[in-house]
């Protein structure tokens, strides 16, 4: 063999080689692309979603009720972890786990343990520092937001409460879920082994949430909250609530209840502290109605304002006898006094010239026994019978607040409706919805509103309930009742107040009514020339005897109303 | 077998872009292009560690080795003759020295002062310069024709080297030496028996090496089934073919590689190619097998045309060593051979293998230079071999053996 057909062997060899490796490159790089490529995305590209915050709620006037702070979830990757010793003390010192709590979240067979949800920043950064000097790996540091409400258990019942994943789970913020909650960025980072970011893109542009201004007067909530706290201590009674709204436009200025929670322990509330006692329970409205089923009397012409009604006791309809408080013989009555002093016998004999059709069609046509609507979760529709189903005592029962249920919003909406002229205006918590300045995404300028509550011609649908003589007349009713009938303890000097007070009886399902249980009510709105505001008080099973309304609700609608002179500086009118 | 009697003769009008200068300018031109390429590619695969500083020791590498290429060039190659010896015995030295812990704390880098170069690299240099002319010698005296005078010399030659890299351990240089020694006596004409029936010989023996050492056996395994255990032996080659197939035809862009964050052992270095074809694509690793094609053939064209025999095996010699080095690699960047750790010529991160390469081009520069000079000496063949006797081995450093003056190779043919 030839030196000449050595060399060329030898090369041709190398040569093959190289053929071999640029066909093998070939295969690699073209046909394999997609598979390689994947695999490559599969290591170094990791999506990264941050989580921006939740939207803010504010009173009618600014005042925060709550908002996102940054907080920073630590969790551990058993897996990858070291010095699981180090790790355990650390966690009892820093996070003051308990020691069995400490060993049982370190020794797991996991990637991902929670240790500690939504902690204070600084707390985080020291831990980490302690860790890093410690030598300790595996802890994993996840920024983001932790739902603080500044004012503590303020309207609590209203403002509800967010999970730990960010979900509303009560109230506004479960109401409000879709409008509150952030959308997260998305984002897509490529990393190298190390960690070092080599390429940063946005999937998606996250956005925080819409702030929500609430109508809410958190002045006003705070001093109904004070008063009904002290109502229901001074009646003994098992729970109590309060609603003001706004006659002219519905607009809820307060939601108070005794039972109320700390919101940023949100956890350690019990069940009924959650209930929205004004919009999720029923009560029987009592006397408090009975200027509804007048007003009806007064539309249909059955009665006149200076005529006089037989109020002697009882009154007794297919052999139920219907009596007076106390049995007391009024004699001929007028309907002011009728309603001065809540006189059953001469209102059902009102009624009973009504008739049911038209007392019926009349309640009908003010909503009760349907949802008012407002924008919170878990409202109930109260209850009217139908007319189908009356039976003979209905007739008897209704027009004195029995036999029928109502919500505390839904009730304060009525009397909006005597205070403002006849229109019924539906109750509204949210007044607007701020959205993000986000110039980039929405052509809109930063700062614009959008109504959260439908249209305007949404307050005060319809025709007015009644006229407006007979309202007006009604009005000065109800203000005698204040000044001289059963509500004379909301008296404030000063101020024309029309009230009605109530004392219903509480029916257990399955047992009818049932003795010594009662609910207090006192309903009414001020000024009574200028309605601006609609107070209702309900005291849940007062045990002081006599449970009146007039006795144990009164008094709270008027430090109430008291307060709200005060906080809006109202000068006396006479 | 093969063709026998007096071979072709080239025209001296063929003798190419050797100008009138003799410097053989698309040779150099390849290697300074490989060279760049490199520092282009050393820089950005060096990413990680910190920018420029790989780059810089490498670009201090490659300016030295230019000036040492463009010095050998200048040199009669001839004249390493009367060195060949010496320099291995200097190579073997220093490589003996990285024994010493105190000079070489990890075993392979020699460290002297602020410099720390690799001997193994210079022996493979020296290790083809001494059997270019231990053979050359051998020919000339007719001793090929005889095993024990012939082939076993520098079979024993191989065996100490290899024994030493085992003990570094680097176990592929015992593949590399192995291959260099085997290819050089195959070119200077030894009867195949004497090549084959050693290495039938040596086949066990190289699988016990290799099944003996456990990092050894994990890469033979992992290479044939890298999925087997994708985070540990099949790593390396799993993050290269990643590298490569997810550069595609056109790559990511220069520097934009992802792999090489630590992700791809030794990006800078025995997976540079994978860096490459992750950033510049099919196109820039065809561009690398290009280029190395070129040179091998670059080189072939030079021994062809050697002026002497010594010239003949010395070109050779260093063209198969680089081709061959970077054939492995390449091979290894792409999962069709296990991973050995050789780095590629000229590209890889490494001073002393650069400088080693370039010197070894200066030296095929000097050899196309004489070639260009002289004309090329009829091709020597086998049987031309034959005629001469003589036994010297290869160790043999006798002054007797020593040419001192450069004799014409073979009868009768002299330079035109």
């Amino acid at each position: 063999m030839g030196v000449q057909t050595r060399l060329a062997l030898a090369f041709g060899t190398l040569g093959a080689l190289f053929l071999a490796v640029a066909v093998r490159l070939v295969e690699v790089q073209l046909v394999e692309h997609e598979r390689w490529a994947a695999r490559a995305e599969q290591i170094t590209v990791r999506e990264l979603v941050r989580a921006l915050p939740r939207g803010r709620l504010y009173d009618r006037h600014g005042r925060l009720l709550a908002l996102d702070v940054p907080a920073v979830s630590v969790a551990l990757d058993n897996v990858n972890m070291t010095k699981p010793e180090l790790l355990e003390r650390l966690l009892q010192e820093r996070l003051g786990l308990s020691a069995e709590e400490a060993r049982r979240r370190v020794y797991r067979p996991k990637y991902f343990t929670w240790l500690a949800r939504q902690l204070d920043p600084q707390v985080a950064e020291g831990l980490k520092q302690e860790a890093e000097a410690l030598g300790i790996r595996g802890l994993l540091f996840l920024p983001g937001w932790k739902r603080a409400y500044p004012q503590g258990s303020l309207a609590s019942n209203v403002l509800g409460f967010v999970g730990l994943d960010g979900q509303g789970l009560e109230g506004i913020e479960l109401a409000f879920d879709d409008v509150l909650r952030g959308r997260p960025e998305r984002r897509e980072l490529v990393l190298g082994a190390d960690g070092t970011v080599l390429e940063e893109r946005v999937l998606e542009p996250g956005r925080p949430g819409a702030d929500l201004y609430l109508t809410l007067d958190a002045r006003i909530q705070r001093v109904a909250e004070r008063a009904v706290r002290r109502g229901v201590e001074r009646a003994r009674a098992k729970g109590g609530f309060a609603v003001v709204l706004d006659p002219r436009t519905g607009e809820v200025l307060a939601l108070a209840q005794d039972k109320i929670y700390d919101l940023n322990a949100f956890e350690r509330s019990r069940p009924e502290e959650r209930v929205n006692w004004a919009i999720a329970r029923v009560f029987e409205p009592g006397s408090t109605f009975k200027p509804f089923a007048l007003l009806a009397a007064l539309e249909a012409g059955v009665v006149a304002l200076d005529e006089r009604v037989n109020g002697d006791s009882p009154v007794v309809i297919a052999g139920h006898p219907f009596r007076n408080a106390e049995q007391i013989d009024y004699g001929p009555v007028t309907p002011t006094e009728i309603l001065q002093h809540s006189i059953n016998t001469g209102m059902i004999r009102i009624a009973l010239r009504l008739g049911e059709e038209r007392l019926y069609a009349f309640l009908k046509k003010l909503g009760f026994g349907e949802e008012t609507g407002i924008e919170l979760p878990g409202e109930v529709a109260g209850w009217l019978p139908p007319l189908e189903r009356w039976s003979k005592l209905e007739i008897g029962a209704i027009p004195i607040g029995q036999g029928v249920a109502v919500t505390g919003v839904q009730l304060a909406a009525r009397y909006a409706a005597l205070a403002n002229g006849g229109r019924l205006v539906r109750p509204r918590i949210v007044a607007r919805v701020v959205p993000p300045p986000d110039a980039l995404h929405t052509p809109s300028a930063p700062g614009t509103e959008r109504n959260a509550s439908a249209s305007p011609d949404d307050v005060g649908r319809g025709t007015p309930i009644a006229s407006w003589p007979n309202l007006q007349a009604l009005t000065r009713m109800l203000v005698a009742v204040v000044e001289d009938g059963t509500g004379v303890r909301a008296q404030i000097p000063g101020f024309a107040i029309a009230g009605k007070s109530g004392t219903g009886q509480k029916a257990v399902p399955g047992r009818g009514y049932v003795r010594g249980k009662y609910t207090s009510l006192f309903a009414g709105f001020f000024p009574a020339d200028e309605p601006r505001w609609v107070i209702l008080v309900v005291l849940d099973e007062p045990r002081a005897w006599p449970p009146y309304g007039g006795l144990h609700a009164a008094p709270v609608f008027k430090e109430i109303a008291e307060g709200i002179i005060e906080l809006m500086h109202l000068r006396p009118t006479r | 077998m093969g063709r026998r009697g007096p071979s072709r003769s080239q025209p001296a009008s063929l003798a190419g872009p050797a100008g009138a200068s003799g410097m053989d300018f698309p040779l150099l031109g390849l290697a300074v292009a490989l060279t760049l390429l490199g520092l282009v590619m050393v820089a950005s695969a060096g990413q990680p560690l910190g920018p420029g500083r790989l780059f810089l020791r490498q670009l201090v590498a490659a300016l030295l080795g230019l000036a040492l290429l463009l010095g050998l060039a200048r040199l009669d190659h001839s004249r390493l003759l009367t060195y060949d010896g010496a320099l291995l015995l200097v190579a073997v030295g220093l490589t003996l020295l990285t024994f010493v812990p105190a000079l070489a704390p990890d075993g392979l880098w020699l460290e002297l002062g602020p410099l720390s170069f690799q001997p193994t690299e210079l022996l493979k240099l020296a290790l083809i310069v001494f059997l270019a002319a231990s053979l050359t010698r051998k020919r000339e005296r007719g001793e090929l024709e005889r095993f024990t005078t012939g082939a076993l010399p520098c079979y024993a030659l191989w065996a100490v080297l290899s024994l030493i890299a085992v003990l570094q351990p680097d176990f592929a240089l015992v593949v590399v030496y192995g291959a260099i020694v085997a290819f050089m006596l195959f070119m200077a004409g030894a009867p195949l028996r004497h090549l084959v029936g050693p290495a039938l010989a040596a086949l066990p023996l190289m699988g016990l090496l290799l099944w003996l050492a456990p990092y050894r056996r994990e890469r033979l395994l992992a290479y044939l089934n890298p999925f087997a255990d994708p985070q540990g032996s099949g790593y390396h080659v799993l993050q290269s073919l990643t590298a490569l197939g997810s550069g595609g035809l056109l790559g990511r862009g220069l520097g934009a590689g992802r792999e090489k964050w630590l992700y791809l052992p030794s990006a800078y270095n025995d997976f540079i190619v994978a860096v490459i074809g992750e950033e510049m694509g099919l196109l820039g690793t065809l561009l690398v097998v290009g280029l190395f094609v070129a040179l091998g053939w670059r080189g072939w064209r030079i021994a062809r045309r050697a002026p002497d025999a010594f010239g003949f095996l010395l070109a050779s010699g260093i063209t198969f060593a680089l081709s061959f080095q970077a054939a492995i690699n390449l091979g290894v960047a792409v999962g069709a051979l296990p991973v050995t750790g050789l780095t590629l010529p000229f590209v890889s991160y490494g001073g002393s293998s650069l400088v080693v390469s370039l010197a070894m081009v200066g030296l095929l520069l000097s050899v196309a230079r004489a070639g260009a000079e002289r004309g090329p000496a009829p091709t020597p063949t086998v049987a031309s071999l034959r005629a001469k006797g003589g036994t010297v081995g290869c160790h043999s450093t006798g002054p007797g053996g020593r040419g001192r003056h450069r004799r014409p190779l073979l009868p009768g043919l002299g330079a035109p």
